[in-house]
């Protein structure tokens, strides 16, 4: 199944840009987790570490991989992914507060985060496959459901902030593959009737907690305080930046979660605008990357996978730095190949690994 | 080339994130360039922090409301380092209060240098007299604090310290382990017993309060404040009146006694003693009395009641005579002839008692505890009908007390032999085993299970030790329903001959246990008077297993007293009183 020859037609610029973002990662989890490993001695770069090669293992191996036999699993990975998102619900019953985490021999994993990588092989699947039928009304609906009992669940932990990623990941792949623009609309129209159906079905506690996505001022001690903090940060950093491992709102613990949501706010800090524009000039390289191998694939489903990856990340980009700088609500999306996690780290790189896997087999159909 | 539909709509995606992206980069040039200078005043000046407050742990109950664990305000000393204008005279003035060491206090400022604002716990729990006496010196000593913080409070003091445990600061180890779970350097953590392994469940929800500071660290206005959430409160299915009763009992021995409902499986009293006061492991103010703990030869760690293995001498004879009864078509009323001697072979085996018991029945041979008898009931059946009877009741396993730390006992057989010991098995190793010396050992807690099994005729409900959870605010979150254990088997008539010798033992004059029969309450029983190899001149573990009222028990007991000497003069007297005490009001 593996076949290595197409690891000669890999995209090197794409490797490149996520090699570097990555080790950019590593170095900026050391400074952001300085404090928290000087008071706990975990080391949260060298875990880091072990994750990104963990990611760049998978990444190979999804690259050689043709990308049509990929999505042939891409049903019942989906169906994995559900359940463990299931399990979750039923696991955390017992406890308060959020739980996103599931042990898997003895390893914490985030089923949301391996949620987003297995819809986007789904939707590539399903509206590749069903194209024919793309005039129909079940065309987008069936779509529209595959993202939706996954982001349902997602939502049901509560964590509105992942389960919102998958509404621009299924909006645009839907477009993308050509539906129709009328049934898109009716679509958005029905998303929106049905937010305050499912207000309903949620917890007090769950709700105080969307509330407060909503109006951060309600949880001062939480989400407004570190916007606050964390537009200090950025805005400090000026032009040049307070240098690696210097930046004050950092290392003196006024931001809180910066080896995860807020790591961008410390790159900023320490590099200034130089490096945080430098840093969102990689991800534009990495944009442009998916974008050009969407454009080159003559396959729907091959352009279907690097389309939806692009808008993926992009997402993430969007979100997470739009929320470091006080633009969008603090709602917790990490960084790709910057903030600290695990099961983020990997999904990230498989992402990538599937979008190179296209690029090595577009010429694979004129054989 | 045409642009396909997908091309264009990809082009159309493509440029809206790139609008997204232009505006991204533009806020950041507008914060970083246009405002830097006035963010970089803000950052220079900050003066918000928050400070993490400890949740208080969830109490502990017994079955019927009694505090057995909760908190009490314990008193620390806060120094913010910022403040302080002479350090020296401050570790001279705090060492004299505090009678503390110089050096100590220095250390403890040192912890976390890398974190100069952080406010560092000098000393904690220092009692009210040195509090107050710190806070009428506070004006002369800037930048030390008294803060309130609850500290883990057990009331039964040493009685329960195997069971609940107790709480600790959290160790590297741990924190590193945990560190994602939300625990953080200097919480509580349970670290033996209910505590930590209904940790979760008790430690609750620290909260924060967001703090403006002046220039040098002391705390000027709270901008806002979100209270801790105190963890969820246990319900224990231990009874503290039968708890004190036990503890009071066993004091001055050395050993361990269990108490269970066999009808709920509920574990009412449970003694392992030496104990240690886990009051004094919470805030160690002296480190002496855990190192000296920890050496004891006594072993006051060791929670005996599940841990302890011990041979079970006669205490194993019901288990050979459901044995003999199942296995080997034996009926009660077999009669054998005890001379007081036995022989096989050249070696010769003696009954405890001299002169023997002359010729008895099955019913006689337990109520007399006759080991002529059951060296020869026990031959007769063989090593693996004993074996086999042995498991079905639950010894040679853990029963599985959510406590951590349980030991499994022994039960020997013809493999275990080959494998362990590299010998085939001697018919004089059945001799042995039929009156539970030898290779056998159980922990106390089996032998209450062992209790429990004849009590409800092999099927009790499965041991447990926590019946519900409730919230701070004292609503019930679960309530956990006895578990009925899997059915031990052995035919109802062979129940019925145990348990009416066992009631005979304590009934009827001649009896083993005759000593304890009480005019108020019936009770069954079977003494046991274990050897114990090692050193010579050590005494016999004293063993009893009971049941009250005998004909349809609520409560059973296992009682063992490690060289304290026969078990019809020991350990069987203590259950008596016991019984009498908790079930006669």
């Amino acid at each position: 199944m593996f076949s290595f020859k197409a690891l000669k037609h890999l995209d090197w610029t794409l490797l490149a840009v996520v090699l570097a973002l990555a080790v950019i990662g590593v170095f900026f989890i050391h400074s952001a987790s300085y404090q928290l490993r000087l008071a706990t001695g975990v080391r949260f770069s060298h875990r880091q570490a072990v994750w990104l090669g963990l990611g760049l293992i998978l990444y190979f191996l999804l690259a050689a991989v043709d990308y049509r036999k990929l999505i042939y699993f891409a049903y019942p990975l989906l169906g994995l992914a559900v359940i463990m998102l299931a399990l979750i619900i039923v696991a955390g019953e017992a406890r308060l507060g959020a739980r996103r985490w599931l042990q898997v021999w003895g390893l914490n994993v985030q089923p949301s985060e391996i949620a987003k990588l297995f819809l986007v092989m789904a939707l590539a699947r399903y509206l590749s496959e069903r194209f024919p039928e793309r005039w129909r009304w079940s065309y987008s609906l069936v779509a529209c459901l595959i993202a939706l009992v996954p982001a349902a669940l997602i939502l049901r932990q509560p964590d509105l902030g992942t389960a919102l990623v998958f509404v621009p990941i299924a909006l645009g792949m839907i477009f993308l593959a050509g539906a129709r623009l009328k049934h898109l609309i009716v679509l958005l129209l029905i998303l929106l009737i049905l937010l305050p159906v499912f207000w309903f079905t949620l917890r007090d506690y769950q709700r105080t907690r969307l509330l407060v996505f909503a109006n951060p001022d309600l949880d001062p001690l939480g989400a407004g305080y570190t916007v606050i903090q964390s537009k200090i940060a950025i805005g400090s950093g000026g032009l040049h930046g307070k240098g690696w491992l210097g930046g004050t709102q950092n290392m003196l613990s006024f931001l809180p979660e910066r080896q995860t949501d807020f790591i961008f706010s410390v790159v900023a800090e320490e590099w200034g605008f130089l490096g945080s524009a430098a840093l969102l000039g990689l991800f534009s390289v990495l944009i442009c990357r998916l974008f050009v191998i969407a454009h080159r694939c003559r396959d729907l489903g091959g352009r279907l996978l690097a389309a939806g990856g692009m808008i993926l990340i992009s997402t993430h980009v969007i979100v997470n730095v739009g929320m470091a700088m006080g633009l969008l609500p603090a709602t917790g999306l990490p960084l790709p190949f910057i903030s600290y996690g695990g099961t983020v780290t990997v999904a990230m790189f498989s992402v990538m690994g599937l979008c190179q896997s296209v690029y090595a087999h577009r010429y694979w159909h004129l054989y | 080339m045409k642009p396909t539909r997908f091309d264009l709509r990809l082009n159309l995606v493509f440029f809206l994130i790139a609008a997204m992206g232009a505006v991204l980069m533009g806020s950041l040039w507008y914060m970083q360039i246009v405002r830097g200078e006035e963010y970089q005043r803000l950052a220079t000046t900050n003066r918000i922090r928050l400070i993490r407050l400890s949740a208080p742990r969830g109490i502990i109950y017994d079955r019927h409301g009694e505090i057995l664990a909760d908190n009490r305000p314990g008193f620390d000393v806060v120094v913010n380092l910022p403040e302080v204008e002479d350090r020296r005279r401050l570790v001279e003035k705090l060492g004299e209060i505090l009678d503390l060491p110089a050096a100590r206090i220095e250390s403890r400022l040192d912890t976390f240098r890398e974190r100069p604002f952080e406010p560092v716990t000098v000393a904690s729990d220092i009692g009210i007299l040195k509090a107050t006496i710190l806070e009428e010196m506070n004006p002369e000593l800037g930048g030390v604090q008294v803060v309130v913080n609850p500290v883990r409070n057990y009331p039964a003091g040493s009685g329960l310290a195997h069971l609940l445990g107790y709480v600790g600061q959290i160790s590297p180890r741990e924190l590193e382990r945990l560190v994602e779970d939300g625990y953080r350097a200097q919480d509580d953590i349970g670290k033996i017993g209910v505590e930590a392994v209904y940790d979760r469940e008790l430690r609750g929800t620290a909260g924060g309060e967001q703090v403006q500071v002046t220039a040098r660290g002391f705390r000027d206005r709270l901008l806002s404040r979100r209270p801790a959430r105190a963890g969820n409160n246990l319900h224990l299915t231990i009874d503290l009146r039968a708890q004190t009763i036990l503890e009071e009992l066993m004091d001055g021995y050395t050993g361990s006694a269990v108490a269970v409902d066999p009808v709920r499986g509920d574990i009412m009293a449970m003694v392992s003693n030496p104990s240690f006061d886990p009051n004094l492991m919470v805030r160690p103010v002296d480190d002496r009395y855990v190192s000296e703990l920890f050496a004891s030869p006594g072993s006051p760690m060791l929670n005996r009641a599940l841990a302890g293995e011990y041979p079970p001498g006669s205490i194993f004879k019901p288990v050979v005579a459901l044995a003999a009864l199942e296995f080997s078509g034996i009926t009660p009323s077999r009669t054998y002839d005890c001379g007081g001697i036995f022989s096989l072979g050249s070696v010769s085996f003696r009954c405890w008692r001299e002169g023997g018991h002359g010729r008895i029945d099955l019913s006689e041979a337990l109520k007399r505890s006759c080991n002529v008898y059951f060296y020869r009931l026990g031959l007769e059946t063989g090593v693996d009908g004993i074996e086999a009877a042995s498991r079905r009741l639950g010894l040679g396993q853990r029963i599985g007390i959510e406590l951590g730390g349980e030991r499994p006992g022994l039960v020997p057989g013809r493999e275990w032999k080959r494998s362990a010991i590299g010998e085939g098995w001697y018919p004089g190793d059945t001799v042995n085993l039929s009156i539970g010396q030898g290779f056998i050992t159980v922990t106390p807690i089996q032998a209450a299970w062992l209790a429990a099994v004849i009590a409800r005729e092999g099927t009790p409900a499965r041991f447990r030790l926590v019946s519900a959870v409730s919230s701070p605010e004292g609503k019930r979150l679960e309530e956990f329903d006895p578990v009925p254990a899997t059915a031990a088997g052995f035919s109802r008539p062979a129940w019925a001959e145990l348990r009416k010798s066992l009631l005979r033992a304590v009934a009827e004059p001649g009896g083993t246990a005759h000593g304890i029969s009480d005019p108020a309450i019936s009770i069954a029983g079977k003494t046991g008077t274990a050897q114990v190899a090692g050193p010579p001149g050590k005494g016999t573990h004293s063993w009893f297993v009971g049941m009250a009222p005998a004909d349809d028990p609520e409560v059973v007991v296992a009682v063992i007293l490690e060289h304290a000497g026969r078990g019809s003069e020991h350990a069987a007297p203590l259950a008596g009183r016991f019984l009498a005490g908790y079930l006669v009001p």
